[in-house]
């Protein structure tokens, strides 16, 4: 053990020290109030815990808040991965005026983007007005919370996507184009397979971020029980009430729920993508 | 099949990358595009495969005197090896040499188990059979130097075109990889041109050697043809080492510094000021004055790895002369750094100054007189 260890420091120094530093830091900051929040889950009985995290109102929070974050990144992984392509590809005047906008959505607080948003998609508003009228409501609907969430979630997948996109060598479309492939094939075989990986992290991080939205989303949600309130929501709301358990039962599930899909999603992308094993 | 391009021209934006090329390559040829970066040699290649096109008003790109010139890449059947290989980095070496294969129409689409044969087959050719499974990125660059080509040979091309196939690959490797190519090129005899700016690599590997600069054919020819007749000052210069001097063209005779050669007439150029090419093997060194008019300089470096001696020396005027001499000859006359010397151009080659390319192989028949020496040195 020893010896490996001091081999190890022969090759890259520094070792020992940036392992301690990087797991204190991340125990400082992540794991200390993460285990706090068990610890505070923990002084209810089970029973109550139970009862807490299974109330109706609560349940139909969780299906509204996963569904939406991933209906989101869904959309993100679309679309955000056509905006990379777009910036990435093609010259165009504005590009990088597009390319700042893209980030737009990490800045903004996401209070003032809820209000934006809410004001274009109310029934009064610039947008809502013609959706309205055609039967689809989006404010103050389940749908204006994918709204939402959609906009905070895009600049994860082109920032993501768009640094491998500019390193894709054009030689492999050439080489599938003088190999017989048609455009769709060199895409579909060739590009997207070269892209999976950050695609799938870009998905992961819009879904991670959209599940622990709140300030945008209370705006357009209208935060209707059982029909417009997300998790995060919940929990303020019984944090105001000063059931400070309460609040940490619903975020342990939260936390455990989320810890769980970016895990599946990694094993996901380690086990469908043998290219990532072989890449030494 | 043979190819053949007839003016082609290209320009990028300002910069004129091809003048109005033409060039047959026969079937079943080998043949180098050899000339500096720059000199057009790998766009002329690519508009062979079809990865660009021709400008506007140039000729046809003919594969066997059919024109594909506005055919894409896709619809021309050729093998292109590119210069960083190209692989597909999350596909086993397998799949790559499949990629082809599984690409096309399903009418035209072998089975699979046809496609395992295949591949199988190309991998055994290349010699990387107990590789089929890995990834690109666990294999050497010349392993996947040699799963490009059978990935390229796999769609049964016409023409088989290969961009600096040995660029990116160490001296030793080079080497074995440039005897092994030529090898199968023996066995499967598709016509092929390759791209390199290495002149031994073109001279050995090569059929016929084309010689580019500046977005120009220089020369066509068998590697001995350009290496010994060359066409221009360009080829001479590109095709290995040569000390370059200024001299005159008088009543058949050419002068610089103290020598003077003698050059049959009909092969000299018109007269005038010309310029002198002397191969570094091409001089004869001596120690010792033997009556004849010589240049004289001095050994200032001597370098005896290699195949032969290599001499940098230095004239009383202050020119460098490169000079390579068999090692035999160098013990035989002692040479060491600081020793005197006195040289005489075996062979030579001249070109009217600035002119056009006139080439003339001559070989010196007489020395200049005591009279002559003493013109020169009052000479202007």
């Amino acid at each position: 053990m020893r010896n490996t260890w001091t081999r190890r420091r022969g090759v890259l120094p520094g070792f020992g020290l940036t392992l301690g530093y990087a797991s204190c830091y991340l125990a400082l900051v992540v794991l200390v109030p993460l285990a706090a929040l068990a610890a505070k889950a923990t002084s209810m009985t089970w029973e109550r815990f139970w009862t807490t995290v299974t109330e109706p109102r609560v349940v139909a929070s969780y299906r509204l808040s996963l569904g939406a974050s991933l209906a989101a990144a869904l959309i993100n992984a679309v679309f955000g991965l056509i905006t990379a392509w777009v910036l990435v590809r093609y010259r165009f005047p504005g590009r990088r005026l597009i390319d700042a906008l893209v980030d737009l959505p990490f800045a903004l607080p996401t209070a003032v983007a809820g209000i934006a948003l809410t004001s274009l998609y109310a029934g009064n508003g610039w947008f809502g007005r013609y959706l309205e009228a055609c039967g689809v409501k989006v404010a103050f609907a389940p749908l204006g919370v994918m709204v939402a969430l959609t906009f905070i979630g895009l600049p994860f997948v082109v920032r993501t996507v768009q640094p491998i996109l500019e390193d894709l060598d054009p030689e492999i479309e050439q080489a599938a184009a003088s190999l017989g492939a048609t455009r769709r094939q060199a895409v579909v075989r060739v590009i997207l397979p070269e892209l999976w990986p950050a695609l799938l992290t870009g998905f992961a991080l819009a879904f991670a971020r959209a599940l622990g939205e709140y300030g945008s989303v209370v705006f357009i949600s209208g935060n209707m029980p059982m029909r417009t309130e997300i998790t995060p929501l919940l929990i303020v709301v019984k944090l105001e009430q000063y059931d400070t358990a309460g609040a940490a039962a619903i975020a342990v599930v939260m936390l455990a729920a989320s810890f769980a899909l970016l895990l599946a999603i990694n094993v996901v992308q380690w086990r469908c993508l043998p290219a990532a094993r072989g890449r030494v | 099949m043979s190819i053949e391009v007839r003016h082609i021209s290209k320009t990028f934006g300002s910069f004129t990358a091809l003048h109005d090329v033409s060039l047959v390559v026969p079937t079943g040829s080998l043949v180098a595009l050899l000339g500096p970066s720059g000199s057009g040699k790998t766009t002329l290649l690519r508009i062979i495969a079809g990865l660009d096109f021709a400008d506007a008003g140039s000729g046809p790109v003919l594969f066997h005197n059919e024109d594909v010139g506005d055919r894409p890449a896709a619809q021309r059947r050729v093998g292109f090896v590119f210069q960083h290989y190209a692989l597909f980095r999350h596909l086993t070496v397998f799949e790559n040499v499949a990629f082809g294969l599984r690409v096309r129409p399903r009418r035209l689409r072998p089975p699979r188990r046809e496609i395992r044969r295949r591949v199988r087959e190309l991998l055994g050719l290349v010699q990387l059979d107990w590789l089929a499974d890995r990834y690109p990125s666990q294999l050497s660059g010349g392993q996947r130097q040699r799963v490009a080509l059978a990935r390229a040979l796999a769609v049964e091309p016409n023409v088989l075109l290969l961009d600096e196939p040995f660029g990116a690959l160490d001296a030793k490797v080079r080497l074995e990889l440039r005897q092994w190519l030529r090898r199968l090129h023996d066995e499967i005899h598709v016509t092929s041109v390759f791209v390199t700016h290495d002149q031994e690599e073109a001279l050995e590997l090569a059929d016929r050697v084309v010689v580019m600069n500046g977005g120009r054919i220089e020369q066509v020819g068998a590697p001995d043809e350009v290496f010994h007749e060359p066409a221009s000052e360009f080829v001479m210069g590109f095709l290995g080492q040569v000390n370059v001097f200024h001299g005159r063209l008088e009543a058949g005779r050419v002068r610089f510094g103290e020598l003077a050669v003698e050059v049959p007439p009909g092969e000299a150029p018109p007269g005038g000021d010309v310029r002198i090419f002397v191969r570094p093997h091409d001089w004869r060194v001596d120690r010792r004055a033997n009556g004849e008019p010589t240049l004289q300089a001095v050994v200032c470096r001597l370098n005896a790895a290699g195949p032969h001696a290599r001499l940098r020396l230095t004239t009383p005027a202050g020119e460098s002369i490169d000079v390579e001499v068999p090692h035999e000859r160098c013990r035989e006359l002692a040479l060491h750094v600081g020793a005197h010397v006195f040289l005489s151009p075996k062979q030579i080659k001249l070109f009217a100054n600035g002119g056009a390319a006139c080439g003339a192989r001559s070989t010196i028949r007489e020395f200049v007189t005591q009279e002559d020496r003493s013109l020169l040195a009052t000479g202007p």
